[in-house]
């Protein structure tokens, strides 16, 4: 399975629409500036830039699939490695990789090297407990949601505060799968 | 043979396309045409079942079976012609020698079993009332699924029957055919199921599938006045995947 996924995230990303880089990591920036400006308190912007990305993966999920034409992954180990290797390569044209597995395979760290969306920007001062690329963390949780299985993600280092690279942690709390919703005796 | 019956066709059936006409000359035409051409030499009757927007064509007797193939054949371009030439008339059903229902349909459900879309091209039949239909697909399906991922002889572990399984886990089935329709079915890991019902003599339908699930993509979930699980609404989803059905089928 391994051998594969490298590949296939560059072609996706070769015969994608591309958009203006620049335009996209100014678009967020104004989202991030405005939300700032309407919430004033930094964890409010925190929690509803992941709302947003929530939104955004629950839709993402499907696009994902029917571009990669990825099927199941077997297990939570698989999962992280197309996330990383051809989610992100896909739609943000970065290549992240995946490291400090746990013991039991359920917790991850994905780590990204450069991260268009922050390019430009400059925490100030007073902005120092936010987590401006929270948007990924909530695509993230939306997208895997979809594919049935819980997770938390949560951001371990952060290049705007001064680490070196950008570090999500993606904890699998638990698969949920389908349900008969129709009662039986109806 | 194909190509000679649909060159006469052809040439009989360019009709206007007025506002006002009334189904029976057609449907006189249709059976004088079958009654006359040599290799399909057929007693064919009509029924004028609603006078202004329907007719049965029944091929009661026909001396040469023809094979099943070319019957569908000639229904299906039976079917193109007259949609096509008139607006007002559409045909509703053909029953005949060999499998020549057509019957084309499409659903997608979504993981909570609630129906999403549900299209239909060419249906003659009308059985249960449509809530009923697709819990009943729903149940066909999900059940389906499960039994053939407990029986795969090649999975290394198996659960009990009736544990619920990831979508997209496991061996997945994807068509069934019966004597008079195939049903082909296809299930994203994101939980989306679309299913197509059509002549059973169709191949795989598989590329299908994908493709309207790429359609899905494209004008669903990129729209952003729709709710990821609610039905379906968007008139340009509805259009595209009409045109592409008809191209298809």
């Amino acid at each position: 399975m391994a051998p594969v996924v490298p590949r296939s995230g560059d072609s996706i990303f070769a015969n994608l629409e591309h958009v203006n880089a620049e335009l996209f990591t100014l678009t967020y920036g104004a989202i991030v500036r405005q939300l700032i400006t309407d919430l004033e308190e930094v964890d409010e912007v925190n929690k509803q830039l992941d709302q947003m990305g929530y939104n955004i993966g629950v839709r993402l999920i499907d696009e994902f699939l029917a571009k990669s034409n990825i099927s199941r992954c077997v297990d939570f180990k698989e999962t992280a490695e197309v996330i990383a290797k051809v989610g992100f390569k896909m739609f943000l044209g970065v290549t992240a990789s995946v490291i400090n597995w746990d013991a039991d395979g359920t917790s991850c760290s994905i780590v990204l090297e450069d991260n268009p969306l922050v390019d430009f920007v400059e925490l100030p001062d007073n902005c120092q407990g936010l987590h401006y690329c929270n948007i990924l963390s909530g695509v993230l949780r939306g997208a895997l949601e979809m594919v049935s299985m819980k997770t938390e993600v949560t951001w371990v280092r952060d290049m705007l505060r001064g680490d070196d690279v950008y570090e999500l942690n993606v904890k699998l709390l638990k698969q949920v799968p389908e349900e008969y919703p129709y009662k039986d005796d109806e | 043979m194909p190509s000679s019956l649909s060159s006469i066709l052809l040439h009989s059936f360019i009709l206007p396309s007025s506002t006002s006409f009334p189904s029976s000359p057609v449907a006189t035409a249709t059976a004088a045409l079958l009654s006359s051409s040599p290799s399909f030499a057929a007693v064919v009757e009509i029924e004028l079942v609603l006078p202004d927007l329907a007719f049965l064509l029944h091929v009661v007797d026909s001396c040469s079976s023809p094979p099943p193939s070319l019957t569908g054949l000639v229904v299906l371009v039976l079917a193109n012609l007259l949609h096509h030439s008139c607006n007002r008339i559409r045909l509703l059903a053909i029953q005949g020698f060999g499998s020549t229902s057509l019957l084309i349909k499409n659903a997608i459900f979504r993981g909570n079993g609630v129906c999403l879309l549900y299209r239909e091209w060419n249906r003659p039949l009308r059985t249960l009332n449509a809530q009923q239909d697709h819990k009943l697909m729903f149940g066909l399906l999900f059940s389906l699924k499960s039994l053939t991922a407990k029986m795969d002889p090649t999975s290394a572990e198996k659960g009990n029957l009736g544990v619920p399984q990831l979508p997209g886990q496991g061996c997945s089935f994807h068509s069934f055919r019966t004597n008079t329709y195939k049903l082909s079915f296809m299930e994203s890991p994101s939980g989306i199921k679309i299913i197509l019902v059509t002549h059973p003599r169709t191949g795989d339908l598989r590329d299908s599938l994908k493709y309207i699930y790429n359609l899905y993509v494209e004008y669903v979930v990129k729209n952003p006045l729709y709710t990821p699980g609610a039905p379906i609404r968007c008139q340009l989803f509805n259009t595209t995947l009409d045109q592409y059905m008809r191209g298809i089928a």
